[in-house]
């Protein structure tokens, strides 16, 4: 075991230097094993951190490279062309794009703390789209008032891990506008998605279309029956995916239950049960990844709670939550 | 995060900048001036292993770093510091050339050999251009009409093809340019389509460029007047045999004002043959060679010193404030046997005492006790495995019942003896404690689950065995694993730990595997034999009654080896896995035995010694289960190596196991991964 444990330290390693801009250093990983009681069960944990998929800044610009292009300007690039038998003049097919552009406002999702909100800005600054067409979902009602022109509002996100946060701050909203103003196209697009948010946000009927620059299937949980984490045959009989999720569950279940009640305000039998729900990430999400600027509350939270309140160190800490108002 | 002051480790990844900068000449009477010596007329090969620094040595007299020392000593034009040096370095690598490309069925062997010749000349020949167009650019007063120059060297060709004749230097390197373009693309086209070459004239034969256009120049430029022309040729492994006896050809017909140097690996040199009617070369005659290895090995003083000042020169560039070599040495952990001690002592179970404790054939928990209390001494275990080592020889002598008891009170005597000072002459521990101290301390850490004691620059600097490439790598993942450790390397307050060192040093050696792994079937064999050549000696080390001391080294008459075989142990010598550290006629048995040492860097990696002291001998069976690479004679090195097993350790069976085909057995208890 011991040698087992040695091979895994040196594969974090590799990551924190490699591909997770140096977090997970010795001393925070120490930390952050210190929070497990359980000696045998330490291995495990590290095992399951070997496998956590962080998205650094050069793949979140990528990725939000990809977005624009593939998910947004190549379809209708393609289009352009078709209806312009079949031409590759940029003279003919730029401007007209330069047209749907005007069109089309890049919406970001949630208040001012959430993440999607903050990934707007690099964005427009990577894809070199002007200002005016980056809006937040609040300024959707006036911009229709204002401007005839726009017809296409983009809701740019960095995860859709259960739909939740779409559903929350869209649904009302997107089903008064329709009817209001019934060519208006809403599109949703992400970075990552689940196969289970994809189905969520589609089956919600609020948006044209739904797409997504990764889609994740559920061997991307960490404790499914198909979990990807747990398909090497070669893994000693110490690395155990049962165990794990047990103890991890056992782990998170406070964590989140300290966030439903003293955070969200719960009463205690509310918070319980909402916390076992949520002990292996938001709604069963059970996913193992990040980003640079964030840690989603899909992922176990084991891996991110940080809450001072608590004195559990987390190895890739979720930026905290204002979760209620202070009170004046 | 710091920057890593080890980060490069290859001369060819440097800029010339880079490579002034870390710059150390090898201490000592002989500096590499010396031994290069750049404006001597006699050509040289210089032979040294991947990463003895050939690289770095041949660029550092080529003229881009010459101008580069010399514009910042800024006292003398470049041109008359060139003059006062005596020599004006010409370096190209033969990597450069893709020389493996000159063949293909279409033509003959000659044919692509004229070829080659021709590609060659112009490819050096652009070398010294370029330096004098940079030269001129530089310093213009140099040569004012430079017409008549480019006439003379336009007179070295059989046919000018251009109907313009270039006026400048520059005009007459892009025609050389231009024509060494059009070969590259009609060889390529037929190397790789396999069309015949068409349409390709060769103007210049018999290396009249190489040699001509300096005795040209010379004539032109008044600060040439006692300068030489030092051509530089790096990689000569990457020539094949008959272009090699070009090269050599050239060796032999090189007059003044023109001399080369050649760099190469040791196995590099195919042939030392040329085209003068097939004669060789003769070393001292024609040509020096100069084995950097050799004199890296050979003056380990020197070496150590050159390693730490690069070392160094690293280190205070990328801007931490390490001045001096005792600086350096103390800014990584080292061993210290107090500690072990201490840390001994802590411990619930001692590894031996728990061994011998399973392997007493004795049921009386009171006599077992008087062993013990006999054997045992908290104030010193180097003392106590000294007695232990005695025990367990007499009990592998014994020849009827084995008095345990009596023989652990003569033990107890003998070590109350040589801790008062009495009978030392005799004394069984003082000898043991000379030969077996380090194998002592090695095993107590490694019984006892403690980090073996390969720590420090000074170990790592041995470790290398004369290439110093080993030492940056092995300081790039230990800088790279404390900087993870958060330990602040080379921070004035902070050491290097020893768990660090560890990690670097087992990533080292496994780059060093990697790095000179070669594909296929053959590259198995390779691996196994070291991997097998390293089991067996850790068998042998860390046995209760080690029959040597230091074990690292091993004795063998190449000549009872395979052909298969030896050259298996060809390559591992050539790839520094053994290092071979000398050849005894031992004229009793009509035999000449070479003596291989494991390379520090791989000795590691089973806990052997960096010294080297017993060596054992490999006989033609057990050489047989080393290099032979069936899977039949895999099963029966593994029963070989629990014979060694059981005949080294308690209870010391004696009972030969026959080799029993088909069926593998158990790895020996003490082989353990000791990194």
């Amino acid at each position: 075991m011991k040698e087992f444990e040695d091979d895994l330290r040196r594969k974090l390693k590799i990551l924190s230097d490699i591909i997770w801009d140096g977090k997970g250093r010795k001393s925070t990983l120490d930390q952050w094993l210190d929070n497990f009681t359980e000696d045998d069960f330490k291995v495990n944990i590290l095992y399951l951190l070997t496998h956590f998929i962080y998205f650094n800044k050069i793949q979140v610009t990528e990725m939000l490279k990809s977005l624009y292009r593939d998910l947004y300007r190549y379809p209708i690039l393609s289009k352009i062309r078709i209806e312009n038998g079949n031409s590759f003049d940029s003279k003919i097919i730029e401007p007209l794009f330069n047209v749907e552009l005007s069109k089309t406002r890049f919406v970001g999702l949630g208040g001012a703390g959430e993440s999607a909100t903050h990934l707007l800005y690099p964005f427009g600054h990577i894809n070199d789209i002007h200002p005016d067409y980056l809006i937040n979902y609040k300024e959707i009602k006036d911009i229709l008032k204002e401007d005839k022109k726009v017809d296409n509002f983009i809701f740019i996100d960095d995860l859709a891990g259960s739909g939740t946060q779409a559903k929350k701050y869209l649904k009302d909203l997107l089903t008064e506008l329709k009817i209001e103003y019934p060519n208006i196209s809403f599109t949703y697009m992400v970075l990552i998605c689940t196969t289970k948010a994809l189905n969520t946000l589609e089956e919600l009927g609020i948006f044209k279309e739904v797409k997504a620059v990764y889609l994740l299937d559920d061997s991307f949980k960490a404790f499914d029956d198909k979990s990807r984490f747990y398909a090497n045959e070669n893994n000693p009989s110490f690395i155990d995916l049962e165990a794990t999720k047990k103890y991890s569950g056992e782990y998170g279940k406070p964590l989140y239950n300290f966030i439903w009640e003293v955070k969200e305000g719960l009463d205690t039998v509310k918070a319980n049960s909402m916390a076992d729900r949520d002990k292996l990430g938001f709604k069963r999400g059970e996913l193992l990844l990040g980003f640079h600027h964030n840690t989603p509350s899909n992922t176990l939270p084991i891996i991110w709670f940080n809450e001072k309140e608590l004195p559990w160190i987390p190895i890739f800490p979720r930026f905290n939550k204002v979760y209620k108002k202070p009170a004046v | 995060m710091n920057e890593n002051p080890f980060d490069i480790t290859k001369a060819v990844h440097y800029t010339n900048q880079q490579l002034l900068d870390y710059w150390v000449n090898l201490p000592g009477d002989s500096g590499f001036e010396e031994m290069i010596n750049p404006k001597s007329q006699m050509p040289m090969m210089i032979v040294g292993g991947k990463g003895s620094g050939k690289t770095h040595v041949l660029k550092y007299y080529s003229f881009s770093l010459q101008k580069l020392r010399y514009l910042e000593n800024n006292t003398q034009s470049v041109s008359n510091q060139i003059s006062e040096k005596g020599y004006l370095g010409l370096y190209m690598r033969a990597g450069n050339l893709n020389a493996k490309k000159f063949k293909g069925k279409i033509h003959t062997e000659e044919a692509w050999q004229a070829i080659f010749e021709y590609h060659l000349d112009l490819f050096i020949s652009q070398i010294s251009l370029k330096v004098f167009v940079d030269l001129i650019k530089g310093e213009p007063h140099l040569l004012k009409d430079q017409s008549s120059i480019c006439e003379k060297i336009i007179s070295l060709f059989d046919k000018w093809p251009e109907d313009k004749i270039p006026k400048t230097l520059e005009e007459l390197l892009n025609c050389f340019i231009s024509f060494q373009k059009q070969i590259d693309y009609k060889v390529n086209n037929s190397s790789l389509l396999g069309l015949p070459i068409e349409g390709l004239d060769i103007l210049v034969t018999g290396a009249k460029l190489i040699l001509g256009i300096p005795k040209i120049l010379k004539e032109e430029f008044v600060f040439l007047k006692n300068v030489q022309f030092t051509y530089l040729i790096d990689e000569f492994e990457n020539f094949t045999e008959t272009q090699q006896k070009f090269i050599n050809t050239l060796i032999r017909e090189i007059e003044a004002p023109v001399s080369i140097k050649i760099g190469t690996r040791p196995y590099g040199i195919k042939t030392l043959e040329t085209f003068s009617g097939g004669e060789s070369i003769r070393k001292g005659a024609e040509y020096e060679e100069v084995d950097i290895d050799g004199i890296f090995r050979n003056r380990p003083s020197d070496y150590s010193n050159f390693i730490k000042q690069i070392c160094l020169k690293r280190v205070s560039e990328s801007g931490f404030l390490i001045k001096s070599n005792e600086a350096l040495r103390n800014s990584l952990e080292i061993f210290d046997y107090d500690n072990l001690q201490k840390k001994l002592l802590t411990l619930k179970r001692i590894g031996h005492r728990s061994e011998l404790e399973r392997k007493l054939p004795i049921e009386e928990l009171k006599e077992i006790q008087i062993i013990f209390d006999n054997l045992n001494y908290n104030s010193n275990f180097l003392y106590e495995k000294a007695s232990y080592l005695i025990f367990y020889r007499s009990w592998k002598k014994a020849k009827s019942e084995f008095e345990f008891k009596k023989e652990s009170e003569l033990i107890s005597k003998s070590l109350h003896n040589f801790i008062q000072g009495r009978e030392l002459k005799k004394n069984k521990h003082r000898k043991i404690l000379e030969k077996f101290k380090y194998d002592f301390i090695d095993q107590l850490s490694v019984e006892n689950n403690l980090p073996p004691v390969y720590w420090g620059l000074d170990n790592f600097i041995r470790m290398s065995a004369g290439i110093p490439r080993l030492v940056l790598q092995i300081m790039k993942y230990t800088f790279s694993w404390a900087n993870y450790n958060e330990e602040r390397p080379f921070a004035m307050t902070s050491k290097i730990s020893i768990n660090s060192q560890r990690e670097g040093l087992l990533q080292a050696s496994d780059w060093f595997i990697k790095d000179a792994q070669i594909p296929g079937k053959f590259g198995v064999t390779v691996n196994q034999s070291i991997h097998r050549i390293g089991q067996y000696l850790q068998t042998l080390r860390y046995s209760n009654t080690p029959p040597e001391c230091s074990i690292s080294s091993f004795r063998i008459d190449k000549t009872i080896l395979s052909p298969q075989n030896q050259k298996t142990l060809k390559f591992l010598t050539e790839y520094s896995y053994l290092i071979k550290t000398s050849d005894r006629q031992d004229k009793n048995l009509e035999r000449n035995d070479n003596t291989y040492q494991i390379i520090g860097i791989l000795a590691s990696i089973w806990g052997l010694s960096l010294s080297q002291r017993g060596v054992p001998n490999l006989n033609i069976d057990l050489a047989k289960l080393i290099f032979d690479d069936d899977d039949e004679t895999g099963k029966q090195f593994k029963l070989f190596i629990n014979e060694i097993d059981s005949k080294y350790n308690a209870p010391f069976l004696k009972k030969k196991s026959k080799p029993n085909k088909g069926k593998t057995t158990e790895t020996p208890s003490n082989q353990t991964k000791l990194l």
